[in-house]
């Protein structure tokens, strides 16, 4: 009686087995081209429409063009030396989930930078914190901009500042901070607002 | 009766699905597809083709008949060199001229993977999708860049699946980004080099 049920139970479960998909996103092909190293509102150059050409290499500050850009997000560096290690990583990978939601920019895997930092670095492997070990590592793996994020402590308070670095214009595209309390839940707010003046300007 | 049902049950969950334990290894033949596009024949030559995907070893999965994933699939080539070669016979074939890296005056494209990736969805059939997702930019000689990502997505149901199915259902979906990628590539670069090299504008004679 009871491998009679088994069996039944296997066979509905095999019938009604359970669909889904996790590995193939919802995505769509961009409807024009958008120029590079150019914001002009607007911004995409339509197909059969030549009179866009005019727009290039203009510059302004908004970050329009810079929508879907490949970002290297390195290791947030804890100045106030208050997190562990497992903290900085869960941190850094918060942030670069944030960084890619709603496609605001592509995130290099992160295991990417850490392949790059282990075959440059392979006797002594240290943190690569310095705008230059950072410039370097993002060439090497063909990103267009850095993400370095910062945790200083001031007074009573953290500071969480993070600067956008272009690769190709070697000068910072955006900078954005917050200030709060010291916590690790405070934190992660901190982070989520630093995303979100990111946004703010994106609009 | 039990024993049927026990044995349908193991085909089920074993017999039928059993290739779906093993990993497989595709060889992804890419049929020509684009016809002759450009009419001025433009130099390009692709000067990168990044892996930007976030599991950058396989190419797809398997699952079993609960529809948990059961094994991978993998490209027998690195898959950088597979796209590289086949967008730069495409452009050939749509009547663009390879050049070498090192000439000043090609178009430079270079391409990055953001997924690629063929996945069943099992329900009460068999349905599988891949998925093609990469981004172009085309720089020209005159210093001005575009950046464009194309995605082609496909399905099909089937009642076993093979590896036959799984290499069908990508290469179809690499058709659909090919098309546009090439199409738009070569409206882009057309579009361009009118505008680089207008002529002045009409006369009204008489």
């Amino acid at each position: 009686m009871i491998g009679r049920i088994a069996s039944y139970l296997l066979l509905a479960a095999n019938l009604a087995a359970c669909g889904g998909l996790s590995h193939i996103p919802d995505v769509r092909s961009e409807p024009d081209w958008r120029p590079l190293a150019a914001v002009s509102g607007s911004g995409g150059m339509k197909t059969g429409d030549t009179s866009t050409i005019a727009v290039k290499n203009t510059v302004s500050g908004g970050m329009t063009a810079m929508r879907g850009a490949f970002v290297a997000v390195f290791d947030i560096e804890d100045k106030s030396g208050r997190l562990s290690p497992s903290e900085i990583d869960g941190l850094t990978d918060y942030l670069a989930n944030k960084v890619a939601e709603g496609g605001l920019f592509h995130v290099v895997p992160r295991d990417e930078i850490k392949k790059r930092l282990l075959l440059q670095k392979s006797k002594s492997f240290k943190k690569c914190y310095d705008q230059s070990c950072q410039i370097e590592i993002g060439r090497e793996i063909a990103a267009q901009k850095t993400l370095t994020t910062t945790i200083s402590r001031i007074g009573s308070s953290c500071v969480v500042t993070a600067a956008l670095f272009d690769l190709r214009k070697a000068a910072t595209d955006a900078t954005a901070s917050s200030r709060g309390k010291c916590g690790t839940d405070e934190l992660v707010t901190q982070i989520e607002n630093i995303i979100a003046k990111f946004r703010g300007r994106q609009k | 009766m039990k024993y049927a049902a026990i044995l349908i049950s193991l085909c089920l969950t074993l017999v039928l699905p059993a290739c779906t334990l093993i990993d497989s290894t595709l060889t992804l033949k890419f049929e020509p597809l684009t016809g002759k596009i450009s009419a001025a024949p433009s130099l390009f030559t692709i000067t990168r083709v990044s892996d930007r995907r976030a599991d950058q070893r396989r190419i797809g999965c398997k699952k079993n008949g609960l529809g948990s994933e059961s094994a991978d699939l993998f490209l027998d080539a690195p898959l950088t060199s597979w796209f590289s070669s086949v967008v730069k016979s495409e452009l050939e074939r749509a009547g663009f001229l390879s050049a070498k890296p090192q000439d000043a005056g090609a178009i430079r494209m270079e391409i990055d993977i953001i997924d690629f990736f063929i996945e069943p969805d099992v329900g009460m059939g068999i349905r599988v999708y891949a998925v093609v997702n990469a981004e172009v930019t085309v720089r020209f000689p005159d210093g001005s860049a575009y950046a464009r990502r194309f995605a082609g997505i496909s399905n099909d149901s089937a009642i076993v699946v093979t590896d036959g199915d799984y290499s069908e259902q990508i290469l179809s979906a690499m058709s659909f980004w090919v098309q546009q990628a090439v199409g738009e590539t070569a409206r882009l670069i057309s579009n361009h080099t009118a505008a680089a090299g207008a002529a002045p504008a009409w006369r009204t004679v008489g």
